[in-house]
């Protein structure tokens, strides 16, 4: 049922956005030389189908809803779709923020601390009971990693900044 | 002609330091190709400098082999991990990875070697006897003709849509919404920008592509919690048996030609290729049901698709001197620095070094064979580790690789919003395929369409009645019809490309 909820709400939003760019790419800047096949010719063909499509999906998914507003039986494709397993969003949300903390992380403190501390947390996520495995699989990993773009091709990696960037000139 | 190719037989035989070379490129292009974010391009350029130490055939001979090696390569990291090493292997992945997941990385793994090897000496062989004819077609093409094949392929996303018509609508127009981002190419206009600088250039496809794939699917492995019994522990790759490779002939030619006709055409390389192919050989396909779900075919196509257009894109470069791709636009540099001028005149003027290139190309497609199963067997024990610490670790690949690419920080953070993207249409199954359809075929679509449009005076009828724009539009129009016919037979579970939340 609330994957089905979800399911109106997105699509409606999506019919919204598409008729919300349809303007925008009305308001663009019009080119007198190119008058007839200006900058809005193909944003305004795709977001009018866009537009299009989402609504009658909507239409499709409100009606269903109407139809069996309990879930009503569900096919094997729609169970599988809704399907969750236990502590699902927990562990999305871990994962999620965990990867947005490394981009940011790289930007600060440099490629080398952020990548093992990365490693490190990222390996205690899901459960796997061998602890040496995981504490030397991240320092091995990010020297071996680092050595392979900064020596072998020559391609350079986040240095971070301030105290950090100085390490990491050191390290390099 | 028969008299350069004994010449340039004989300066091989002549010459081991050219066998050395062409080994060490086809490995060097594969690791280059299977590591996310690093590429042909980028195996091709770093090498160039080292082209000085050889003469001219041995500096293509690394450069080619490279080439060759990397349009491979990218094919093993997609199909093991969801991760396209290479943007023309986006589509292996499709069907590549549900193919591993079920247990069957190695057949896979076969399929795509065997695939690529037949697409890569069709190609080199079409380049070696028809180069002029079809530079020649290749300049037949403007921008109406440019318009009908994105159009061709442009027309599978209403085919590839997981048993829901409307689904895959959407995501194919989501594709081409996103590929609007950016300047106009026409005007100068920014288009869906915000006022963000980084936008200005559009959406990097590289970091679009990894982000979509394995950024995506790490997400979708870690919420799914611990991993129960997956069968990813038969890795040894193994070629497929004459029986399975003969059940796929059809495609393999039917892709080797799409993949060599698109490659020779200038601005449209191995990806727009891998991708037409796939959803050609999804249209035609027997069975169809199985696209996206594992189906040999589904590796097949994009694999001999954008192996052949290696050889594809050669032809405008040796023939008439335009790159067919990047990477032989990188090329050029190779063979500029050596004071060798691409072109009409260099067939007859350096045969010698134009058929040294022939024969190590071909050489380079068997080799891959061997060293592909090599190399596949060696990346594929990363798969017996666990995914506790396989997952973060392709993280750290990705946004490592994507980095290198430019040396840029916003394309890192494109590859996490489309993370997100990636998992959102999985989340509502919508078709990853249609997706990137859109985003690869949009910007040619419009440009053509708009050029198209000002040459013929804005007459939409002189557009389509071109010859060579016709056929393919009547093409697009006779398989979309076919494609939904088939589609409104079929029950509604059955569908492809849909990227359905593993309840693993």
């Amino acid at each position: 049922m609330l994957h089905k909820l979800s399911e109106v709400v997105v699509f409606a939003a999506m019919t919204i956005a598409s008729v919300a760019l349809w303007f925008t790419a009305d308001a663009l800047p019009v080119s007198r030389r190119y008058e007839q096949v200006d900058s809005d010719l193909w944003p305004k063909l795709v977001f009018g189908a866009l537009a299009l499509c989402c609504a009658v999906h909507l239409a499709q998914k409100v009606a269903g809803l109407i139809a069996a507003p309990s879930g009503g039986p569900r096919s094997e494709d729609e169970a599988i779709e809704a399907y969750t397993p236990d502590g699902y969003y927990l562990r999305l949300v871990l994962t999620g923020a965990l990867i947005v903390g490394y981009f940011i992380a790289l930007q600060y403190i440099g490629f080398l601390l952020a990548t093992m501390i990365f490693l490190w947390v990222g390996s205690w996520i899901l459960p796997y009971r061998n602890t040496l495995a995981k504490l030397v699989f991240a320092p091995v990993f990010t020297i071996l990693l680092a050595a392979f773009f900064s020596y072998g091709l020559s391609l350079s990696l986040p240095r971070g900044s301030g105290i950090f960037y100085e390490l990491s000139q050191a390290l390099f | 002609m028969l008299d350069a190719f004994v010449s340039a037989a004989g300066y091989m035989v002549g010459n081991p330091m050219s066998f050395l070379l062409i080994i060490f490129s086809v490995v060097w292009g594969i690791v280059f190709g299977a590591v996310p974010g690093l590429t042909g391009i980028v195996g091709v350029a770093l090498l160039i400098p080292f082209t000085f130490a050889f003469d001219p055939t041995e500096g293509m001979l690394l450069l080619g082999g490279v080439y060759v090696g990397s349009t491979f390569g990218g094919s093993i990291s997609a199909i093991l991990f969801n991760t396209p090493g290479s943007p023309e292997a986006a589509c292996t992945s499709l069907d590549g990875y549900p193919m591993a997941k079920r247990g069957e990385a190695g057949k896979a793994l076969g399929i795509a070697l065997a695939a690529s090897a037949v697409g890569g000496i069709f190609g080199t062989l079409v380049l070696m006897f028809a180069a002029p004819p079809l530079a020649r077609l290749a300049l037949e093409f403007g921008p109406a003709e440019y318009f009908a094949l994105a159009v061709l392929g442009i027309t599978a996303i209403a085919s590839i849509g997981g048993g829901s018509l409307i689904k895959g609508l959407i995501a194919g127009l989501l594709g081409l919404a996103v590929a609007l981002i950016g300047l106009d190419p026409l005007t100068g206009v920014a288009r869906f920008t915000f006022g963000n600088m980084m936008l200005l250039t559009g959406v990097s496809f590289i970091a679009a592509i990894i982000g979509i794939f394995a950024l995506a699917e790490v997400l979708q492995r870690f919420a799914d919690g611990p991993p129960k019994g997956e069968q990813m522990a038969q890795v040894s790759t193994q070629l497929p048996s004459l029986a399975e490779f003969l059940a796929t002939k059809v495609t393999l030619l039917r892709s080797s030609v799409i993949g060599t006709v698109i490659g020779a055409l200038p601005g449209v390389g191995a990806t727009t290729a891998a991708f037409i192919s796939y959803s050609e050989a999804f249209r035609w396909s027997k069975r169809p049901e199985l696209f996206g779900k594992g189906s040999p075919e589904g590796i097949a196509a994009p694999e001999a698709g954008n192996n052949s257009a290696v050889g594809g894109s050669m032809i405008p470069l040796l023939a008439l001197g335009i790159p067919g791709s990047a990477t032989t636009a990188v090329m050029i540099g190779g063979l500029t620095i050596h004071g060798i001028v691409p072109g009409p005149m260099l067939m007859q003027n350096n045969s010698d070094l134009v058929y040294s290139v022939f024969i190590g190309m071909l050489l380079a497609n068997v080799l891959m064979l061997v060293f592909g199963l090599r190399a596949a067997r060696l990346f594929a024990v990363v798969l017996k580790a666990p995914y506790q610490l396989v997952g973060p670790a392709i993280v750290v690949l990705c946004m490592t690789g994507v980095f290198a690419l430019n040396n840029n920080v916003s394309d890192v953070a494109v590859m996490l919003v489309f993370g997100g993207v990636g998992f959102f249409l999985k989340s509502y199954g919508l078709p990853v395929a249609s997706f990137i359809i859109g985003l690869v075929l949009g910007p040619i679509a419009e440009v053509s369409l708009r050029q198209g449009l000002i040459l013929a005076d804005y007459d939409m009828m002189a557009l389509v009645t071109r010859p060579i724009a016709g056929t393919l539009l009547l093409l697009s129009a006779l398989s979309l019809v076919y494609g939904i016919w088939g589609k409104l037979r079929r029950p509604p579970s059955d569908g492809p490309g849909n990227a359905q939340p593993e309840a693993s």
